[in-house]
């Protein structure tokens, strides 16, 4: 897909925004339909898939496994809380230009950005394969809930020695423009799908613990603290104007982008603009009250929809129905 | 570890299969909006995506060849595709290895010499991977390739076939495959009944060796047809779509 | 085995520091900043200096109290690959750097993540206030290291502030300096000991203008701001952390004024560094 774009294209698609008539027929804030499903990968905790109507698709999974605390060495902090790792992959497939290493740029990008988002340090550490865990030395966040709104606290199982840590892998599978948005849509809902395994410890006195994970499929807790993950919007500046939901030539035309992040009671949990272009102040904090209403609008409505499928799926199962996932099938 | 049992008395697999028999084979094509072809199969539990780019221009002008196309094959794991999730780099000598079987597989099939000095890229993307992950990826990037409409000389269908305990078994999956059976993965030409690719890595007697490729190219004909199926609703679907 | 080198141990950790009893730790809930002399809204003095390394085409250097950081400008120079094909606008490259000493916990000589998406950031600020259209073909390239790091978000922006400080050194022709300036949000209210998920307590928190490593410890939230004055115009925005719209704008607003301070600060250290040139050479 384009990655290059002509004049004439870029000059109708600016004249068009300025009109308040986009490419594809919508308006300025119009967000293209999404379908969104859960529980289509049957070997993790939890698992999301998002598609925008005109390509995007985005694969978001859970995984909980058993690690070690981390503990910060200077203010002991952490040894009471859980850790959440987040790390993005644009698969070749997605376009052209990400082949070999060519997305190496945009993973790191947007790993960085969902760590930020969703964890709770501000310089966060991402672990690699090529390093080991580059530990953020200066800061030591002391809330139990950082901004993603998980409590990590309730991660913990041992104190000091053992830990939930969620691994959240996102997969971008095909690229159709305004991969955050989707990729925030679908950790909100692969976190709503997640489910914990219950632990039961045991008190060995001397202060040794042991723990035993239950394997009790139906007896298992959801993640706490998930009704306040926030999901981003992003909104990018092409002439004077704003919109939401860009298309792939759109994005190529935009001058400066602004992912913000807001959370279900309207607090901002992120900001960051990206591309080259420079925007007035005041237009800066029409685009973040924009925003913050559009995203809290799309909470509510995401959350209904969860809610709907996740009841449905309860139904199926008591009345002994197998539940069928559509997966890729979905048209 | 408690020996699992792979073989019932009754002659049941571990997932209450025939030797014989297949797992349930789900597929579709056109997923993807960039691609030019694209197809996703699921075989049982494991999952695969292929996408299809091409021809186009070459990426390293030194690889062209002057007078055919080159096919470039690239895979990659997702973390979440095993049951512990592990991240793999792209340069894991494993999938390097597989992704030069791919090649090696469709290059005598593709009609390389109608499209001289450019480049075919197949990627493939494993989602879930339960067995035999090299036959899904071989009929998955067959599939694909129809789909973007290059030409080729027949359908590549592949199935893996092993020695289960007392009898020859087609399709292994996860379990089996990691227990100490030999396995053999054969990638056939329907048609001519030609084999593309053969691979096996285990030990086998080689007594038993006619018995398993016979019934792994039995299970490729029963891929043959499923694959068809899909491809024929697909080409049925847009003709009618176009004759409005 | 490798026998050309002789590593560390694999696994190293940095010796716990036991503080004498009488050590008191700097805690928001008092009344006064870490470093008592300062006003919430009161940003650290800046030393800036152009001219610091011989070999670069421009080169600058900023204090600001314990965070240091030299940057090197070199362009504009040809592109080495045109792997990207012709394109009519020059290429803006920033990297930083952090040396292993800079911060409490030494960091690893290869550039980790971390530094990329910094990297990535500063470029982001830096591409509007350059005319890269006069220089098709070519890439100039922005080399900043850190020396010594005291927070966070003030290294972010003494960087942002450093390479504009450095580029126009280097005579690389701008629409105007780019200035940067951080901001921490920090309650100075104790946290009650039942944390409720949805809300904090209805005191916004306190906007602390450049806070150091000890204040950002204790940060709800964070914002750094690259903007033009002459321009007006915000070239870059990072928030990371909670906060209320309100807060953000009141933020916002603090931090243009404060750009506009550093700015005089960088107008005064350009001129000195151009009549110093004068006089060297006369």
């Amino acid at each position: 897909m384009p990655s290059l774009i002509s004049p004439a294209e870029r000059d109708y698609i600016l004249k068009g925004v300025e009109c308040n008539i986009r490419a594809d027929g919508r308006q300025r804030p119009d967000y293209r339909e999404v379908i969104l499903e859960t529980g289509v990968v049957s070997q993790t905790s939890g698992s999301a898939r998002v598609r925008i109507a005109g390509g995007t698709d985005v694969l978001v999974s859970v995984k909980a496994e058993i690690g070690p605390v981390q503990v910060d060495p200077e203010t002991g902090d952490g040894a009471d809380k859980g850790q959440i790792i987040c790390s993005v992959e644009c698969a070749p497939s997605a376009s052209q230009q990400f082949e070999g290493r060519g997305a190496d740029d945009l993973n790191n990008e947007i790993t960085q950005m969902m760590s930020r988002i969703l964890c709770n340090n501000t310089t966060s550490s991402y672990t690699s394969t090529a390093a080991s865990t580059t530990g953020s030395s200066t800061t030591a966040s002391r809330q139990s809930s950082g901004p993603g709104g998980i409590n990590l606290q309730k991660l913990c199982i041992i104190p000091g020695q053992q830990c939930w840590i969620l691994y959240i892998d996102a997969l971008i599978l095909d690229y159709g423009g305004n991969l955050m948005d989707a990729i925030f849509m679908g950790t909100r809902a692969a976190i709503f799908d997640t489910r914990i395994p219950k632990t039961e410890v045991q008190d060995l006195g001397d202060g040794q613990f042991e723990f035993e994970v239950l394997d009790d499929a139906e007896d298992t807790d959801p993640v706490e603290g998930r009704e306040d993950m926030p999901i981003c919007i992003t909104l990018n500046k092409i002439g004077a104007c704003h919109i939401v939901d860009a298309s792939p030539l759109e994005e190529l035309c935009t001058e400066a982008r602004l992912v913000v992040a807001v959370n279900r009671s309207g607090q901002l949990c992120g900001l960051q603009k990206g591309q080259e272009g420079g925007i007035e102040p005041s237009l800066l904090l029409e685009m973040i009250q924009f925003g913050k209403t559009m995203g809290q609008t799309l909470i509510k409505q995401l959350d209904t929809k969860i809610k709907a499928e996740a009841d449905a799926d309860l139904a199926k199962r008591q009345r002994g129905e197998p539940v069928h996932k559509l997966g890729f099938f979905a048209q | 570890m408690s020996r699992v049992e792979l073989l019932s008395p009754e002659g049941l697999r571990i997932d209450g299969r025939r030797p014989a028999e297949l797992r349930k084979i789900t597929s579709t094509t056109a997923v993807l909006s960039q691609a030019d072809g694209s197809a996703y199969l699921e075989h049982g539990n494991t999952k695969v995506l292929a996408a299809v780019y091409g021809p186009r221009e070459a990426r390293h002008r030194a690889l062209v060849l002057h007078d055919r196309a080159i096919i470039n094959v690239e895979f990659n794991v997702a973390p979440f595709s095993t049951g512990e999730r592990r991240r793999r780099t792209k340069n894991d000598k494993r999938l390097l290895e597989m992704a030069s079987f791919v090649k090696q597989t469709f290059e005598p099939v593709v009609v390389t010499t109608l499209y001289a000095r450019s480049q075919i890229d197949i990627y493939l993307q494993i989602i879930q991977h339960d067995g035999g992950t090299l036959q899904a990826c071989i009929n998955a990037a067959t599939m694909a390739l129809i789909d973007a409409g290059i030409a080729m000389t027949d359908y590549v269908c592949a199935c893996t076939a092993g020695w289960v305990e007392r009898e020859a078994a087609i399709d292994l999956n996860h379990i089996e495959e990691s227990s100490d059976t030999s396995e053999v993965t054969v990638a056939m030409l329907p048609k001519s009944g030609k084999i593309t690719l053969m691979q096996m890595e285990s030990r086998l007697h080689v007594d038993k060796l006619e018995e398993v490729l016979s019934l792994a190219g039995e299970g490729c004909k029963q891929m043959h047809v499923v694959m068809d199926k899909t491809i024929r609703d697909r080409a049925e679907d847009l003709a009618a779509k176009m004759a409005v | 085995m490798d026998r050309k080198r002789v590593p560390g141990p694999e696994l190293s950790v940095a010796p716990l520091v036991e503080y004498p009893v009488d050590h008191k730790r700097w805690t928001p809930y008092g009344e006064t900043r870490h470093d008592a002399k300062r006003q919430p809204e009161d940003m650290r003095p800046i030393y800036l200096k152009t001219g610091l390394i011989n070999q670069a085409n421009g080169s600058a250097y900023i204090e600001l109290e314990k965070t240091k950081l030299a940057c090197g400008v070199y362009g504009p120079r040809p592109i080495k690959r045109t792997g990207q094909g012709f394109s009519g606008k020059g290429v803006l490259n920033c990297e930083i750097k952090f040396a292993t000493f800079s911060c409490a916990k030494r960091r690893s000589n290869m550039r980790d993540p971390q530094e990329k998406e910094l990297s990535l950031i500063v470029t982001q600020a830096l591409t509007p206030a350059v005319r890269l259209e006069l220089l098709p073909k070519s890439a100039i390239d922005v080399y900043i290291t850190v020396l010594e790091s005291d927070g966070w978000g003030s290294c972010l922006s003494a960087a942002i502030t450093c390479a504009s400080a450095a580029l126009a050194h280097a005579g690389i022709e701008m629409l105007d300096l780019v200035a940067g300036c951080s901001a921490s949000y920090i309650s100075n209210v104790p946290e009650s000991s039942s944390s409720s998920t949805s809300g904090s307590s209805s005191i916004p928190p306190q906007i602390y203008m450049d806070a150091d490593l000890e204040e950002e410890k204790y940060e709800q939230g964070a914002i750094v701001l690259a903007y033009m004055p002459s321009l007006n115009e915000v070239t870059h925005v990072l928030q990371s952390g909670k906060a209320e719209s309100t807060t953000i704008s009141q933020s916002v607003e603090h931090c243009v004024e404060a750009c506009n301070k550093i700015y005089a600060v960088m107008h005064h250290a350009l001129l000195e560094s151009i009549n110093e040139s004068k006089n060297n050479s006369l």
